[in-house]
């Protein structure tokens, strides 16, 4: 069983996430600092699609047809919100 | 018939999407703040539109298949630097933004002109705005003149078509201002998915079975295809690893992404822009699918015709409509930067460089000569579009490198110790007279590199070369005091 005062909370803060993203009349968010660990975390994407290519430039392993090279820089558009989304949790207000 | 089907298709696309616009909008008072950054109120959703309407143009559009058609794996280019302008976004976005609203800045000059507190910087940083804006805008008009052409099935001149639709967006702009531009992404985004989809889903299903079987052929057909070639050869890794970087910071440079990180809401809206939108861009590998099919079917393109590659096939393959709404999706990919790039273009004509030479006269109308400037900026760029097309291609390497000059200023602005006015414009004019000798001699690479990162790299080396005479003279000065107060 999951306290009622919990899903509460949860339905509250899913609301205000998405009037916040509706451009709703929510309240303009304060700025936060980003830290060292967020720069480094964003920084992993950053030289994983530019510098890192110099080593992902082969053919071989093909996975689903695609040549890896293809497939490096797909896994890498798709990984590049996880680290930002970490980054951004890294930082405090 | 096919023509008039597409063409019609084409047309309802366009004025469908600008009375949707209208609507949108709906009646909200213009001010130059309004008309320029959206009065700084879009929130993520709005802001998302608005970045995705402008990072994919009708280059990305034809040209990235067109790379994946006559050169192959360097088109992969154009999928790395998005997600890495994105993060560059994250990172300095907010900061940027910061300072825009707490100086109420308007313009990317605006930030030169009053952080380095010069207005002749301003001046220079707004006249190589306007100088980019309106090469980068030919380019959007040469996409659409090549969609409405293969709309018109050989029967219609693309130079007048366009020009009309052209000039309609014009007067969307000019009416609606940048929160227009952001609702018709809408359309221009729904219609640019499907039109992507079924490039790159059903053509390669339709011809080859599946989308595996495509890279199978292709790999029997051109076996180096797949992968850049190495070190400093043309377009190898080298090549690749500096465009991506060079195209990438752009984010946070074209004056008219500037303008769009300052219509947000709040800093968490460009962070979490900047974390949605790599989901939306992934979907460009579709198109480099379409490119490759082209490929395979209709071989033999060359030059220029390339980036006709996929639209040739979808013009011998299928019926009129099909043509009618993939030109549509296109014309809006052209023309939603385009009538951002104009509205940028006429803000810093208006505010920076009419408001350099009359302050008082430039702040009373401003609303009335942003608008004009929109429309001489358009102006500008059409007759100089059909005037002298061959020598805008040549020119247009220097916009695109010139736009990532502006970088210095922008990062160094954050950092305690500024730089002064003077080195960071001495940096760009080196950095641009550098990219214009290498546009004269036809040289796009120095030992592999991409020309645009040499000249970031001579722009930072200028700007620190400046700062430390600087420091050197002041400290001699100084000393020089002392040994006369002794």
């Amino acid at each position: 069983m999951v306290p009622a005062g919990l899903c509460l909370d949860k339905t509250l803060v899913l609301r205000d996430y998405v009037a916040n993203l509706m451009n709703g009349d929510s309240s303009p968010q304060p700025g936060k600092r980003l830290g060292l660990t967020a720069y480094l975390l964003a920084g992993i994407p950053f030289f994983a699609v530019s510098f890192g290519v110099c080593f992902a430039n082969r053919d071989e392993p093909v996975l689903f047809g695609f040549p890896f090279l293809l497939t490096y820089l797909i896994f890498w558009i798709c990984a590049t919100p996880l680290f930002l989304w970490l980054a951004d949790r890294s930082a405090h207000q | 018939v096919s023509s008039f089907v597409a063409f019609s298709i084409v047309g309802a696309i366009l004025l469908g999407s600008m009375a949707f616009g209208f609507l949108a909008v709906g009646k909200v008072k213009m001010s130059p703040q309004e008309l320029v950054i959206g009065n700084r109120s879009f929130g993520t959703i709005l802001l998302s539109l608005l970045f995705a309407g402008e990072t994919i143009t009708s280059f990305t559009f034809l040209g990235a298949a067109g790379w994946a058609y006559s050169r192959g794996a360097p088109a992969f280019y154009i999928l790395a630097y998005l997600p890495l302008g994105l993060i560059v976004l994250f990172l300095f976005g907010p900061l940027l933004w910061r300072r825009a609203r707490e100086f109420n800045f308007l313009t990317n000059a605006d930030y030169f002109a009053s952080i380095y507190e010069s207005r002749l910087l301003g001046l220079l940083v707004a006249i190589c705005g306007v100088f980019f804006l309106v090469l980068y805008l030919t380019v959007q008009l040469t996409g659409i003149q090549i969609l409405l052409e293969i709309a018109g099935y050989g029967s219609v001149k693309g130079i007048s078509a366009g020009a009309i639709a052209f000039f309609l967006i014009v007067i969307f702009v000019f009416f609606n201002g940048l929160r227009g531009v952001a609702w018709v992404s809408v359309i221009k985004d729904v219609l640019v998915l499907s039109a992507v989809l079924f490039a790159g889903v059903v053509i390669p299903i339709h011809f080859f079975g599946s989308p595996l079987h495509l890279f199978e052929r292709l790999r029997e057909a051109h076996p180096d295809w797949l992968t850049l070639r190495s070190g400093t050869m043309p377009n190898g890794t080298v090549w690749f690893v500096s465009t991506v970087l060079v195209n990438g910071v752009g984010i946070i440079t074209w004056p008219h992404a500037v303008a769009a990180i300052y219509s947000a809401k709040d800093e968490a809206s460009i962070r979490r822009n900047a974390m949605l939108l790599p989901f939306y861009q992934v979907i460009l590998v579709l198109v480099l699918f379409a490119g490759f099919s082209a490929l395979l079917l209709t071989p033999g393109l060359k030059g220029d015709e390339a980036d006709q590659s996929f639209m040739r096939v979808v013009q011998t393959h299928y019926s009129a409509w099909v043509v009618g709404v993939i030109a549509g999706a296109g014309c809006l990919a052209a023309l939603v930067p385009g009538s951002s790039m104009v509205l940028a273009a006429g803000s810093l004509i208006a505010k920076n460089i009419v408001g350099t030479f009359s302050q008082s006269f430039a702040q009373k109308h401003q609303t009335t000569l942003t608008r004009i400037s929109v429309l001489l900026v358009a102006m500008c760029a059409f007759v100089s579009w059909a005037a002298a097309r061959s020598t805008l291609v040549s020119m247009l390497l220097v916009a695109a490198n010139g736009a990532a000059q502006f970088l210095p200023g922008i990062l160094l602005s954050f950092s305690d110790r500024r730089p002064s006015a003077l080195s960071i414009g001495s940096g760009l004019m080196v950095s641009l007279l550098f990219l214009c000798w290498t546009a004269a001699v036809k040289l796009p690479l120095i030992s592999g590199i991409n020309v645009g990162l040499v000249a970031l790299v001579l722009n930072f080396a200028m700007v620190g070369l400046i700062t430390l005479t600087n420091q050197f003279g002041q400290r001699l000065r100084r000393s020089g005091r002392e040994l006369a107060d002794r």
